[in-house]
């Protein structure tokens, strides 16, 4: 298993005019290649942010504070995503790693056909590759995605949903990236054609022995597509182990009570968990646990402390002063 | 389900044979040919103290359903009753469409009918077609009996059904103070002295959750947050104590721990008003806690409804199936099957007259193309199917 | 239920709502104090406000200064005056500046300050009054169209293209012969004009983006009526731009007045453009003159270009504030 991607402490600031908001604030996590890396998280906070971070496709006001992205470029030199130049940066964007973006199936050009801005994109970043080879690729890749390769010749709005997704993916794809990042892909997707789609990425995944990042907010659907999971609150990763670790062991409260949190159409049904309280504001985060404040077993520690990630167990890591016992129940008081 | 127009004295709500069709074409001469059913003859009732949950796919038409319940829309054909009234009339805006309402519905009927069979009729049809009777037969007496303060029973309607939105950022108005979003309807409706109003809306913001009253009620909606806004939804939907709520997917736009804040308060709520909800959603999951009895949509029509652990733990329709096993388990170690089904959701623009769902079907005969659509059968106690192969009848 | 005094709650309901107003203006004048435009458009229309008001501490000043001892003259001729007044000290009107007269005289002896003075609130009053009427017209014309939709909207905007397809000026000038333009009159017919013109177009398109919101419908199955919705709900989230665009109108009904009165067509006995017009036609806008002349069209030419700016400064001042998209993180 090959280290594809290794990220130490990473942290980007938005700044705005009341102060920086602290989105990414001490992210780090290894990316073997063929594996499903998941992270969960809510709105805010800051799981987009990361994978805009690491592929440098940042706003004007964001700013650079500290870390390292790791990227194995296949000549055994691992070379820092963050020290690149622009330009330099441009050979490892969509073709080391490239992104599905969120609502991605709003990102076709609706006044182009599907297959040319599929082309554009290889031809952008290989430009000696003539269009008739292009095209062809583009012809693999939709059979690889399921589409059928006549499609190419039409435009977005003659294409369902479930289409436009597959076309986008197969344009995150079209320059053989070692890995993907994709953010909530299937969130404005109907649930059947949901599943085929999920169905469909893992397969291509384990077919190209590909890596990949997938960012949602949705547990189930992150349980199914993730080898590993990474749960995100504030800015931080509070908790990253296996998938069944996560989900049968956790031992963050808030991966507890996320959990626990989701209603399920199987097996018994159990009385759900609330969260009380919101996300802190990331202007001003609370300066121990940032937890601290919705956790049931918080104490002065963790108001003074933040605490500190560290791997607890073999490939578990973990920032608690108290994590869940095994077997323990906590209770969240919600009103 | 009981008979037609048979309505038992404890139901909030009856649908009756509802159609919804919107043109699909714009025709400057001539009629329009093609329609889009949306709603296409569905019937339903929720019974005091329960919930129902309408679930489907986008597209099935659930949340048209929802909105003519609200007067956002008018029905096509069909009937509603709210608590034993015929409240058809009511949602049409037009005063000749509610005419020719009661004609067709009532008057054709009732005209032929001697004194005697009138009063024989059972129901709520039966109330109407003894007033007929005691009307002397009279066709516009009868009309204008029916019609009579239609604004402001249109009003009164709009009381006892209200609508919880999905969208928490875009359903309250931004530049309105939250006081005078959940003071509104009071407004609208003329009820309460200034003072009165200020303390039902101190009242309901703190049995939503929003706490001390005093601070959220002349904030502006963008100083909220989603979850909080929502609640604020949920306080104006309440505020003039309706008999039944429609909600349109209210959590699918909020956080998962917010979520099941919303649920929970939702379902206290529900007991403490003594209200019922139509509870429209694509989460299984979530419509699973929140209402005891479930409705499956599939292109404007039912197929299947019943008791919600029931239909969930024994599904009978193939779409219901299907459904079920597409929905990812929050369980990396629970492995779920293929949903057996192919090819994807048809428009509905003038479906062919066979069973709707006969392409997709893995069931299906000969019969389900030659048939009409099949009806709604009661396969077991209180478990309804639409569907010729389930329900042995496939000749 | 929770427990509350209910003195609490009653008391403090209107001081909370008072301060949370206040707060939200303080913000909005700090987001409008950053750029440098708006404070300078409104800077000059507060100095030209205080220009008009003190009008008439004016000629009282000057009477002590330079008339103490002609009081007679004073009272006779009352020199000051914007309209009949004439300076008989002085053998050759126009008269340049001087102290006496600090933007001299034109040619039938009157003091240009002091037309320039007495002229200004006339200015404001007829700008804003158009300006209201087009604003009042357009954002209900605009509102109701986006909302019903339809043959009401089919038969505004039909309208509005006629009304923009003919040269209001033009109107204006065939208008002078039948009816007398005086200042009022005129401010109604520009407003009215206007009114129907282009700013229902982009009201009503504004008004559309409100009315496919989803609380329009909460509003709508909550049993209010069209009226209600209209007045409550739409309006006031296209007033921002209303107003707006009101400070624009401000800018096209002054200078309108200025060219109608320019050519003479207008029956107003004083405004800028009457001070310009008198100067064309004694003749001292020709060739040289236009030079030499100079203090007959600049103060009042300047007054009307200044005013005109600042209000459109104004208005581009307060497009961060009505569109919220446009601010700077």
């Amino acid at each position: 298993m090959l280290v594809l991607l290794s990220v130490k402490n990473l942290k980007m600031h938005y700044k705005t005019k009341m102060g920086y908001v602290r989105a990414v604030d001490g992210i780090s996590f290894d990316l073997d290649s063929g594996e499903g890396l998941g992270i969960v998280g809510e709105s805010g906070c800051g799981k987009t942010s990361v994978s805009m971070t690491i592929l440098r496709l940042l706003p004007d006001n964001a700013e650079f504070k500290g870390g390292e992205v790791l990227f194995d470029n296949e000549n055994g030199e691992p070379v820092n995503l963050v020290s690149l130049a622009e330009s330099e940066m441009r050979r490892y964007r969509w073709k080391g790693i490239s992104m599905i973006f969120q609502a991605a199936m709003n990102s076709l050009n609706p006044v182009y056909k599907v297959g040319d801005q599929i082309v554009e994109a290889i031809q952008n970043h290989f430009p000696d590759t003539p269009t008739d080879v292009a095209k062809k690729k583009v012809a693999e890749l939709f059979k690889l995605v399921g589409l059928d390769p006549t499609r190419m010749e039409q435009y977005p709005h003659q294409y369902s949903g479930g289409m436009k997704q597959r076309a986008v993916i197969a344009m995150a794809l079209s320059c053989d990236p070692r890995i993907i990042i994709a953010d909530e892909p299937t969130t404005a997707l109907d649930v059947i054609v949901q599943d085929r789609i999920l169905r469909e990425i893992r397969a291509i995944q384990k077919k190209l022995n590909m890596a990949m990042i997938y960012i949602s907010h949705d547990i189930a659907v992150i349980a199914e597509v993730s080898d590993r999971i990474a749960v995100m609150y504030a800015g931080k990763f509070v908790e990253l182990a296996d998938s069944v670790t996560i989900f049968k062991r956790p031992m963050h409260p808030y991966t507890y009570g996320l959990m626990h949190a989701f209603p399920s159409v199987t097996g018994k049904k159990v009385d759900l968990v609330t969260i009380p309280g919101e996300p802190p504001d990331l202007l001003a985060p609370p300066r121990g646990c940032r937890f601290y404040p919705r956790c049931p077993k918080g104490d002065k520690l963790c108001e003074e402390k933040d605490p500190e990630y560290v791997e607890v167990d073999k490939g578990h890591f973990l920032a608690c002063h108290h994590p869940v016992q095994p077997g323990e129940v906590v209770q969240f008081n919600a009103e | 389900m009981q008979n037609e127009s048979v309505v038992a004295t404890d139901t909030i709500l009856k649908v009756e044979n509802l159609r919804k069709l919107f043109p699909a074409e714009r025709r400057l001469f001539g009629s329009v040919r093609y329609f889009v059913h949306a709603v296409d003859d569905i019937s339903f009732e929720i019974i005091r103290g329960d919930s129902l949950a309408l679930v489907g796919e986008s597209g099935c038409g659930k949340t048209t359903t929802g909105k003519i319940l609200v007067g956002l829309y008018e029905p096509t054909s069909g009937k509603v009753f709210v608590e034993q009234e015929d409240v058809t009339p009511l949602l049409y805006e037009g005063e000749s469409s509610a005419r020719k309402y009661i004609e067709s519905t009532y008057l054709e009927k009732f005209l032929s009918m001697s004194e005697g069979d009138l009063k024989r009729i059972e129901g709520v049809e039966g109330l109407y077609a003894q007033r007929f009777a005691d009307l002397g037969k009279n066709r516009s007496k009868f009309i204008e009996e029916f019609l009579k303060d239609r604004r402001e029973r249109v009003g009164q309607l709009r009381r006892r059904v209200q609508m919880i939105f999905q969208d928490p950022y875009e359903s309250l108005n931004p530049r309105m103070t939250i006081y005078d979003i959940v003071a509104e309807p009071m407004n609208i409706h003329d009820v309460g002295t200034i003072k009165e109003r200020e303390e039902r809306v101190a009242d309901i913001l703190a049995s939503v959750g929003l706490t001390p009253p005093e601070t959220f009620m002349f904030r502006f909606p963008h100083e909220l947050s989603g979850g909080q806004r929502q609640r604020v939804a949920i306080a104006r939907a309440l505020i003039l104590n309706p008999s039944f709520v429609v909600a349109d997917e209210p959590t699918s736009m909020l956080d998962v721990s917010i979520r099941t804040g919303i649920m929970k308060l939702m379902m206290k709520l529900a007991q403490d008003y003594n209200m019922s909800y139509l509870y429209i959603t694509h989460d299984l999951a979530v419509a699973r806690y929140m209402s005891n009895n479930i409705a499956v949509m599939y292109l404007g029509k039912i197929v299947e409804t019943g008791a919600t652990e029931e239909v969930l733990h024994h599904p009978l329709h193939p779409y219901t199936k299907a459904l079920l096993t597409a929905v990812p388990i929050p369980d990396p170690e629970e492995k779920r099957g293929e949903p057996n089904i192919k090819g994807s959701v048809p428009k509905p623009i003038n479906p062919p007259k066979r069973c709707r769902f006969y392409n997709r079907c893995p069931y299906a005969v000969e019969h389900c193309e030659k048939s009409d659509h099949p009806p709604l059968k009661e396969v077991s106690p209180g478990h309804w199917v639409a569907c010729y192969v389930v329900s042995g009848n496939a000749g | 239920m929770t427990e509350r005094s209910e003195t609490i709650v009653q008391e403090s309901l209107w001081k909370i709502r008072l301060k949370l107003w206040l707060k939200e203006f303080k913000r909005n004048w700090a987001l409008f104090r950053e750029r440098k435009i708006a404070i300078f458009g409104l800077s000059v229309i507060i100095f030209f406000a205080v220009f008009g008001i003190i009008y008439p501490l004016y000629p009282t000043i000057m009477k002590n200064v330079f008339w103490k001892d002609d009081i007679i003259s004073y009272e006779t001729f009352t020199p000051y005056d914007p309209i009949i007044g004439f300076d008989p000290n002085i053998f050759d009107h126009p008269s340049p500046p001087s102290l006496v007269h600090p933007l001299g005289t034109d040619p039938l002896g009157r003091d240009v300050l002091s037309m320039v003075m007495y002229s200004t609130p006339r200015e404001f009053v007829l700008g804003i009054t158009a300006a209201l009427i087009t604003v009042v017209i357009g954002t209900i014309i605009g509102a109701s169209s986006a909302y019903y939709g339809g043959v009401v909207d089919t038969f505004f905007m039909r309208l509005a293209d006629i009304v923009m397809l003919f040269p209001s000026l033009a109107i204006l000038m065939v208008l002078s012969a039948f009816i007398e333009l005086s200042l009022f009159r005129l401010a109604l017919i520009i407003g009215i004009l206007a009114g129907f013109g282009s700013i229902t177009i982009v009201l009503k398109a504004q008004a559309l983006t409100v009315k496919v919101r989803p609380f329009i419908e909460a509003a709508k199955s909550t049993g209010a009526s069209d009226a209600y919705i209209i007045l409550k709900h739409i309006i006031p989230n296209i007033l921002p731009l209303s107003f707006l665009y009101m400070m624009l109108n401000v800018t096209g009904a002054i200078f309108t007045e200025a060219v109608l009165s320019f050519l003479g067509l207008a029956n107003i006995r004083m405004s800028w453009g009457v001070i310009i017009h008198m100067a064309e036609s004694s003749g001292y806008l020709m060739g040289s003159s236009i030079g030499t002349y100079w203090w007959l069209w600049v103060p009042a030419g300047a007054c009307i270009t200044l005013l005109c700016s600042a209000f459109y400064f104004l208005g581009r001042g307060l497009e961060e504030i009505v569109n919220p998209r446009l601010r700077k993180r």
